[in-house]
This record gives structure tokens, C-alpha cells and sequence, in this order.
């Protein structure tokens, strides 16, 4: 395992996709900072209406870059998607297979490789949305030890609800094998969870649709400011439970299935 | 030693027997040539015992492990192989796809990437950032050559080794193979359809067709048994098939209409006239060597009249 992960880890060293899409994930916060920036100015000067839901502050720059379905966080399971079915489009996965390496352990060294990869670029993401959002638009409210716990606290949870998208674009890649079907797979995926997740901004939706609703990670990531107790476990025990079938269901299908 | 040992290996696909209860046989130190048509199962067999694909039935043995057992996967270090085209990170240099593999095989010492590199005659490429994309075929199968040396294996399996590949490039791959078994021993596997060109590197040989393994042989032994072959031309096709069966020789070929080669060791006017006293016209015999060629499609022959 240990082998793989290194062999791994040189890949993406040695590849420049992760190092473009470092430059892209840092160069994107800093223009949603000013398209922020360039919208304030629009509602300031009434030149158009008020948005509402829009928070023109670096706080809310900050939490906006949570959103799974907007900007980075549709960017990153591409990125992730062109990096591992590479390994099959170039044939390269049949070299760990012939080299002695059993098909579960060249999944699980895969998923915690791209997993890093797809969390450490989300973690880049949201504190370059911080740093450029507050120093072009001010933070919002003071910078208290308070607001520095909220932070902390908004993106451990932010990071962990993250993970099951990043686990799920992880799946479909490796069973999917196939780059373009990936991509539709997962991007399609993604605008329908974000699609379900804001019905419950919809006055009078049942009880019942919006318990469903609040269990979906993209819900969860759109509205992280306002979690209670309550929500962030349920955001907890969720990805949790989606990373475990991820995983499980991953490793049984490569398993059962022949490599090209 | 058996290096490797199937027994009764089967690959189903959607009910179709891709490989069908082969039973193969490949010692320590064989260039064992595997000789099928399109389709025939050759790769799918090399897939089942490289783990690229499951075993529908059947198992094997490597250096006497079965696949089954626990310690497959430390036998298998001592496997490599290319299978279909060689598996290269192309968006690297040729070093770092070395790397990437040395690292696969938890090699602490890269001094042997220099040592490999040098090997398959692609030292030159040490420190050139030429991207894998841009290599010629016949540098990327001597890349994918050197990925397969890098773990000192002792057995590769190699699909197809010189498809593409230019006179000169089939020439370099097919010296390095002997040069290979030669001096470090190493066992191989050689999947083709060129059949002559097998014939100048391999000392066994595997038959298949529509998934099913026909024969075995040594070179030696089919050398023996088919030293010489004789063509013959007559006027007559069914009166010579049955004359042929009136004389006890069923070792033939009927190649065409009035053409047949005979695969008996048999002295040529001895069947001129053996013919001839039987009624049959002939236009033209003549004696030649047999060639591997002659033989599979002889052996193909037989298996359809089967």
C-alpha cells in the first residue's frame, strides 16, 4: 500500500494537472472576490436590484465557496475525474495489477491519493476565498476569537460534508473508467443534489421533503452558517455513512470487474 | 521447473468461451511462442494470468503457486508483463514512468532505472524531457519493455510484442528477448501472428483457436515431425483423397482444388508412383521444408475437419 501511495503521490508531482488546477482554484477566488466587488458596486449605484441571499463581505465570499455546484466546487471532481481515468485511458492501472498488487488495495491507495488531492484543493479554495474576499471587500464583522472559532469549526464540517462528493466522483471514475461518462455522471449529479438541496429555500415545502432534503451534503455545504446542533450531526453521520458505502461499493465493483 | 501451469483455465464472456479449459504448460527458460488467430483467446489467457481479468473456471500455477493461494500476489512480483501495448504514462518523460513503476515495486536502489534504460538501448533518453506522446512506436515498446525488466522478473508475458513495429525495431525487440533469456534466464511468453518471425526466437509452442489450447510442441519435436512437407498438384481431387486413404496417409492438407501437401516423411518418387499405381494424374510434387506457417494452418485444417 505504502508502495502504491508513493508511486501515487509522484504521479500527480510529476503530472501538471494538479499544479494547473492549484493556479485555477486560486486565480478563481480572487475573481469571484472582485465579481463580488464589481455586484456591490452595481446594487450601490442602482444599477441593478438588491440580491438577495447575497452577502457582498469577505465572510460571505468565504461561505459562498463552499457551494459544491458553483465555481471550485464543480472544478475540483473534474480535475479528479481526468486524473484517475487517465490511469485507465493510458492502460497504466495494468501495471500495478501485473506488479503483484491485490485490486482492493489499488483502489483504497487511488481513493486516499485523490481524496487529498480533491480536499486540499477545496481547503485551498475556501481559505484564498477568505484571504482575497476580506482584503478586497472587508471580512464583514470584527474578527473575533468567536468569528476565528466559527471559521474553523464551518470548515472541518465544510471539509468532511466535501469528502462525499469527493468520494462519489472518486466512485464513479473508478467504475466507470471513461472520462466523458464521468463527467456527465458526476456533474449532472451535482446540479440536481444542488437543484434538490435549494427547494428548501422554497416557502411551504412538507416537513417531510425538507428532513430528506437536510440530509443532503449539498444542502448542508450551501448552508453551513446557519447549522444547529442538530444538522451538524446529521451533516456528520451522513458523510460518514456515504464515505463507508462509497468506499465498499467502490471496492466491489473494480473487484468484479475485468481491466482492459 | 513449470514457471506456469493452467488447468482447465476458462474465460466466459455474455456465454461466449473467450478461453476454453486450456491446459498450458511453460518451464524455466522457454520462449514459449502462443499462436492463435484474432479472437483466438491469446490475450484473454494473458489477461487471467496477469489478474487484469477474473477466472470464470479453472486455475493456475505460477512457479508452482496456485492462484488461489494466499502468496499469489508475492509470486507475482516475480511476473511482468506488456499486454496489447505498453502502459505508459504518456504525458511523462521516460524516466519518471520508470520511477512511477520503480516505486510500484518499492525499489529503494534507482541506479537500476539507469541500468534498464540502458538495457533496452534508451540511455540516451536519461534526462530528456521528450514527453512518452512523442516516442515511435518502437521506442515506446522498448519503454514498456524496460517498465516489464525494472523488478528483475523472471517471467514476462509479452502480447504481441512487434505489432507495428518497423524491420529494424522487430529486429532490436527480438535480439533483447534472446539476449534476455539467454543471459539472465528469464522465461517469456510471446503471444503473435507473425509466425515467422516467432519461429526465430521461440524453443515451444501453444496452439490455440476459438479458445481452446490444440497443441503443445517443442521446436524440436516439430522439426522432427515435420522436417519436409510435399506439395502435389494433380488433375483428379477425389480420386487423390482417396487414394491417399487407400495408402494410409492421412497427414495432409488439401490447400485447394487439386493441390495438397503432405506432411510424411516419405521418399517423393516412392509416392509418385505409389499415386500413379493408383490411377491418380500427377501434375507437378515437389518436396520443400515445412515452416511454422504450414504447420498452423495445417493444424487449422485439422481442427475444422474435426
Amino acid at each position: 500500500m505504502i508502495n502504491l501511495l508513493k508511486a501515487e503521490f509522484t504521479k500527480i508531482r510529476k503530472e501538471k494537472t494538479f499544479l494547473i488546477s492549484l493556479v485555477i482554484v486560486i486565480v478563481a477566488s480572487i475573481l469571484i472576490s472582485f465579481l463580488y466587488l464589481g455586484l456591490e458596486l452595481m446594487v450601490n449605484n442602482q444599477a441593478i436590484e438588491e440580491i438577495p441571499l447575497i452577502e457582498f463581505t469577505g465572510k460571505g465570499i468565504f461561505l459562498g465557496s463552499f457551494s459544491p455546484t458553483q465555481n471550485v466546487g464543480i472544478i475540483i471532481p473534474i480535475v479528479l475525474s481526468m486524473i484517475i481515468t487517465r490511469e485507465f485511458s493510458y492502460g497504466t492501472i495494468r501495471n500495478k495489477v501485473i506488479s503483484g498488487h491485490n485490486k482492493i488495495t489499488i483502489f483504497l491507495s487511488i481513493t486516499i491519493v485523490n481524496l487529498i488531492i480533491g480536499l486540499f484543493l477545496f481547503l485551498v479554495n475556501i481559505l484564498s476565498s477568505l484571504l482575497f474576499g476580506s482584503l478586497i471587500m472587508g471580512y464583514g464583522t470584527a474578527f473575533t476569537a468567536n468569528e476565528i472559532l466559527f471559521i474553523l469549526k464551518t470548515i472541518g464540517l465544510g471539509l468532511l460534508i466535501y469528502s462525499s462528493i469527493v468520494m462519489f466522483t472518486i466512485l464513479i471514475a473508478m467504475t466507470v473508467k471513461s472520462l466523458g461518462p464521468t463527467l456527465i455522471i458526476v456533474i449532472l449529479s451535482l446540479l440536481f443534489l444542488g437543484l434538490i438541496g435549494s427547494l428548501n429555500q422554497i416557502p411551504g415545502v412538507p416537513n417531510s421533503i425538507e428532513i430528506f432534503i437536510s440530509i443532503i451534503p449539498s444542502y448542508q455545504l450551501i448552508n453551513l452558517a446557519n447549522m444547529n446542533t442538530d444538522l451538524v450531526l446529521k451533516s456528520t453521520i451522513m458523510a460518514i455513512v456515504l464515505n463507508v458505502v462509497f468506499v465498499a461499493l467502490g471496492i466491489y465493483i473494480f473487484n468484479k470487474q475485468d481491466l482492459k | 521447473m513449470l514457471i506456469l501451469k493452467t488447468n482447465n483455465l476458462s474465460k466466459i464472456y455474455n456465454g461466449h468461451p473467450a478461453v476454453n479449459d486450456v491446459n498450458m504448460n511453460i518451464n524455466k527458460g522457454d520462449i514459449y511462442g502462443f499462436i492463435g488467430e484474432n479472437g483466438a483467446g491469446k490475450t484473454t489467457l494473458i489477461r487471467l494470468v496477469t489478474g487484469l481479468a477474473n477466472i470464470t473456471s479453472g486455475s493456475y500455477e505460477l512457479f508452482g503457486v496456485n492462484n488461489l493461494d494466499a502468496n499469489i500476489y508475492q509470486v507475482k512480483r516475480k511476473v511482468s508483463a506488456i499486454v496489447e501495448s505498453p502502459s505508459l504514462y504518456l504525458n511523462m518523460n521516460a524516466y519518471n514512468n520508470l520511477l512511477i513503476q520503480a516505486q510500484i515495486l518499492g525499489i529503494k536502489d534507482m541506479s537500476i532505472l539507469d541500468d534498464t534504460l540502458k538495457v533496452v538501448d534508451l540511455f540516451y533518453l536519461r534526462d530528456s524531457k521528450k514527453l512518452v506522446k512523442n516516442f515511435s512506436l518502437g521506442m515506446k515498446q522498448r519503454l514498456g519493455l524496460a517498465i516489464a525488466l525494472i523488478g528483475k522478473p523472471e517471467f514476462i508475458l509479452l502480447d504481441e510484442p512487434m505489432n507495428g513495429l518497423d524491420p529494424e525495431g522487430i529486429v532490436k525487440i527480438r535480439q533483447l528477448i534472446l539476449k534476455l533469456n539467454r543471459e539472465n534466464n528469464i522465461t517469456f511468453l510471446i503471444s503473435s501472428h507473425n509466425l515467422n518471425e516467432l519461429s526465430k526466437l521461440v524453443n515451444k509452442y501453444g496452439f490455440i483457436s476459438h479458445g481452446k489450447l490444440i497443441q503443445e510442441i517443442t521446436v524440436e519435436k516439430l522439426q522432427r515431425q515435420f522436417e519436409k512437407q510435399i506439395e502435389l498438384e494433380v488433375y483428379d481431387n477425389e480420386k487423390t483423397i482417396n487414394a491417399l486413404k487407400e495408402l494410409d496417409i492421412d497427414n495432409y492438407n488439401n490447400i485447394d482444388i487439386n493441390k495438397f501437401i503432405i506432411y510424411q516423411d516419405q521418399e517423393i518418387s516412392d509416392l509418385a508412383s505409389s499415386l500413379n499405381k493408383k490411377g491418380v494424374k500427377i501434375n507437378s510434387i515437389s518436396e520443400k521444408k515445412a515452416n511454422i506457417e504450414d504447420y498452423y494452418l495445417h493444424l487449422l485444417g485439422e481442427k475444422r475437419n474435426d
